[in-house]
């Protein structure tokens, strides 16, 4: 019986959520299995309100249920210890029931119509109405700078912008080639000549709901004043490019980014290897760029690689579409991991794709307290404060 | 070379050409020259550059049918024409709907196109050598897909379709190419997930779909077995770009795979299904040997299944 405080309550409308499976045992226990994370609940419940599960499709409020509740269990003469109502409380706090309008109460119609599917899973993963609705608004508020649009990046940016990104800065000094037709994701052979980033920057007009975008014509290189380049607004900040080399580009930026408090997403171009799965820095929690350079430095002392006779072998190195999109995809899923509050670890290290097998080599690498970068990662915050 | 005498460098020449750790300068220029370079690059890590170029060619003129043209179907479409593939069939009754935006290909202009005609676009600004047929269908029996698929004879078909099932069009397409020698890629949908990577059947030489469900079948849930599931219709289930992105990067690798036709690089999908993590980052596997009680060519290919390595 509901009264009081609970009229609220009362008055949901609530239903079984689209993302779980409910299994129930001849011995009364009810198996409710999260289909995106696997994850499982076992109750041992009444008969009656086993057969009540069918009832939450929304049609009702928690209010009506009850009574239909009630009646059924007089019919049966039922005496029944249990709440309905508990039980229904007790599921809409683990996150297995939801109110049928959750997604509305929060987005306009077209926002809802877009991102219906996506805010589903959001919820299998946050396990919550209100920070499914909280991750999808940080994806929606967050500007990103986008520092390369090449093989990686733009199919990076294929998918932020499928995903809800929409605030946007396009970083790349270059105009798109026909040899871009192997790569490039957003490669259009009647736009061969034109700016990559006034392309790029084309293509998230046609598809964000309320794009803003900045288009940088311009390299990033050893003598860049970063802020003069992408601005002073940005909140993530994306590298993917590999002229002259990832690893430098990649230092300069986490210097940067150390300094600014960003995080940093390292993706594609390590040795040439399309399928690497990135690496996300966040100062103060994760190893920096110049960590891993250190690391890599005494992991591989001793190591005597001879000077290989082709000079300039960027041309030699050979790559896949389907790579490109693999590593991207890798790449997109650390960034929504980052933003949301129930994603699972922000770091698990480098690692790459391996395509003969379709296995994953990765490996973790630490913080490293005497990094001159970020090794007094404190200090440099309260300076900064 | 020091020390070392004409037949024997010429021995070490041949031998690392044959792992494709060198190859012939001329062969370097020619790779150059092409817009493709870098696919070509790639396969010359597979492939002596002697045998290179006609890998490629096997590889472009495959023509490959993508039934279902969703998120996975048109990533999957996407990503074979960057690669070079030129002849597509694409079959799919559909329109294009604001809903789809959020994880397949199609741009805002695309909403209420049919998806073969929005795909068909996408593929020719891709490249103008790109031939698409377009079947504006959805295929609802193994009779109609049998009667399409035997006129638009296609030398790959990747399974994306989830209506009525995957399980259902999976059965259809298996029927058919069990019988034309045809292989298959299934690229994902099982279980509703997005995130699962199919198997990849090459009939007499792999498991086909039927051979993974009696495996599957055996290896259901013990801690679900004899439980009923509660009957929920209209389920609307979650779904993500990036997750779409890696099934479809893997079905595209499978059919690449496929269409060079050669045991330099074979299908690494045979005789198993895969599953990535999103929490993880990680993909694990489920082995599908193939099963001589399913009655397909199981019984005579027991032998000849390649082992996988551990």
């Amino acid at each position: 019986m509901i009264c009081g405080d609970d009229d609220q309550f009362g008055s949901l409308r609530l239903w079984l959520r689209d993302g779980v499976d409910v299994y129930i045992s001849p011995d009364d226990v009810v198996h409710f299995v999260f289909l995106s994370t696997r994850k499982r609940l076992r109750l041992k419940v009444t008969p009656l309100l086993i057969e009540c599960l069918e009832w939450l499709d929304g049609s009702a409020s928690v209010m009506e249920l009850d009574a239909r509740y009630e009646a059924q269990a007089s019919r049966l003469g039922s005496k029944h210890p249990s709440s309905f109502v508990d039980f229904i409380q007790y599921l809409y706090g683990k996150g297995i029931l939801v109110r049928k309008d959750w997604m509305h109460n929060a987005f306009c119609p077209e926002q809802v119509e877009r991102y219906s599917r996506q805010l589903n899973f959001f919820l299998d993963i946050e396990e919550s109405e209100t920070a499914a609705t909280a991750l999808l608004k940080r994806i929606m508020n967050c500007r990103i700078a986008l520092i390369g649009i090449g093989a990686v990046g733009s199919w990076i940016l294929r998918e932020l912008v499928q995903i809800g990104f929409q605030r946007i800065i396009l970083v790349d000094p270059k105009t798109l080639k026909p040899a871009d037709h192997t790569r490039n994701a957003i490669f259009d052979h009647r736009l061969i000549g034109e700016p990559k980033a006034l392309v790029a920057e084309r293509f998230v007009h046609s598809q964000a709901l309320e794009p803003e975008t900045r288009a940088i014509q311009s390299p990033l290189d050893i003598e860049t004043n970063v802020e003069e380049l992408i601005g002073a607004d940005t909140d993530l900040i994306i590298n993917t490019a590999d002229e002259p080399y990832i690893g430098a580009t990649s230092i300069k930026l986490s210097r940067y980014c150390v300094e600014k408090g960003l995080p940093l997403l390292v993706a594609g171009g390590f040795d040439a290897h399309l399928a690497s799965l990135s690496e996300m820095i966040v100062p103060g929690q994760t190893p920096c760029s110049d960590c891993y350079a250190i690391h890599f430095e005494e992991t591989l002392r001793g190591w005597k690689p001879i000077s290989h006779p082709i000079v300039d072998r960027r041309r030699g190195f050979g790559g896949l579409p389907s790579l490109s999109a693999f590593a991207a995809s890798a790449a997109v899923l650390k960034i929504v991991r980052l933003l949301s509050e129930n994603g699972g670890d922000i770091e698990q290290g480098r690692g790459e794709f391996l395509f003969d097998e379709y296995s994953i080599d990765s490996f973790k690498v630490e913080r490293n307290p005497e990094c001159p970068t970020c090794g007094d990662f404190e200090r440099l915050q309260a300076r900064a404060d | 070379m020091h020390g070392a005498s004409v037949s024997q460098a010429s021995h070490l020449m041949e031998v690392l050409h044959e792992r494709c750790a060198v190859e012939p300068s001329a062969v370097r220029d020619a790779i150059d020259a092409t817009e493709h370079y870098r696919v070509l690059n790639f396969l010359g890590d597979y492939f002596p550059a002697a045998e290179l170029f006609a890998a490629f060619e096997r590889l472009r003129s495959t023509r490959v049918a993508i039934l279902g043209c969703g998120a996975v179907g048109s990533w999957t479409a996407v990503q074979l024409a960057h690669s070079g593939l030129d002849n597509f069939t694409v079959i799919d009754g559909d329109q294009v709907e604001e809903s789809n935006l959020n994880r397949s290909i199609f741009l805002h202009e695309d909403i209420g196109q049919l998806k073969v005609k929005a795909i068909s676009s996408a593929l020719n600004r891709i490249s103008q050598r790109v031939r698409v047929r377009r079947v504006k269908e959805n295929i609802c029996d193994a009779d109609g897909l049998r009667a399409l698929l035997s006129e638009v004879r296609p030398d790959v078909i990747v399974n994306c379709a989830d209506e009525p099932s995957v399980d259902l069009t999976s059965e259809w397409i298996n029927e058919y190419c069990q019988d034309r020698r045809v292989p298959y890629v299934i690229a994902g949908g099982y279980n509703l997930h997005l995130s699962l990577i199919g198997m990849t059947v090459s009939p007499g030489v792999s498991a086909c779909i039927n051979c993974s469900r009696i495996t599957l079948d055996e290896l259901e849930d013990e801690s679900l077995q004899g439980v009923r599931r509660l009957w929920r219709p209209k389920r609307n289930l979650g779904s993500l770009s990036p997750l779409t992105g890696i099934t479809s990067s893997l079905a595209a690798s499978e059919v690449l795979r496929l269409a060079v036709k050669s045991d330099r690089l074979r299908p690494a999908m045979w005789n198993r299904r895969g599953e990535f993590n999103f929490l993880t980052n990680e993909l694990s596997f489920v082995d599908l040997a193939p099963r001589p009680e399913c009655g397909c060519t199981a019984e005579s290919i027991r032998s000849k299944v390649p082992k996988r390595s551990p």
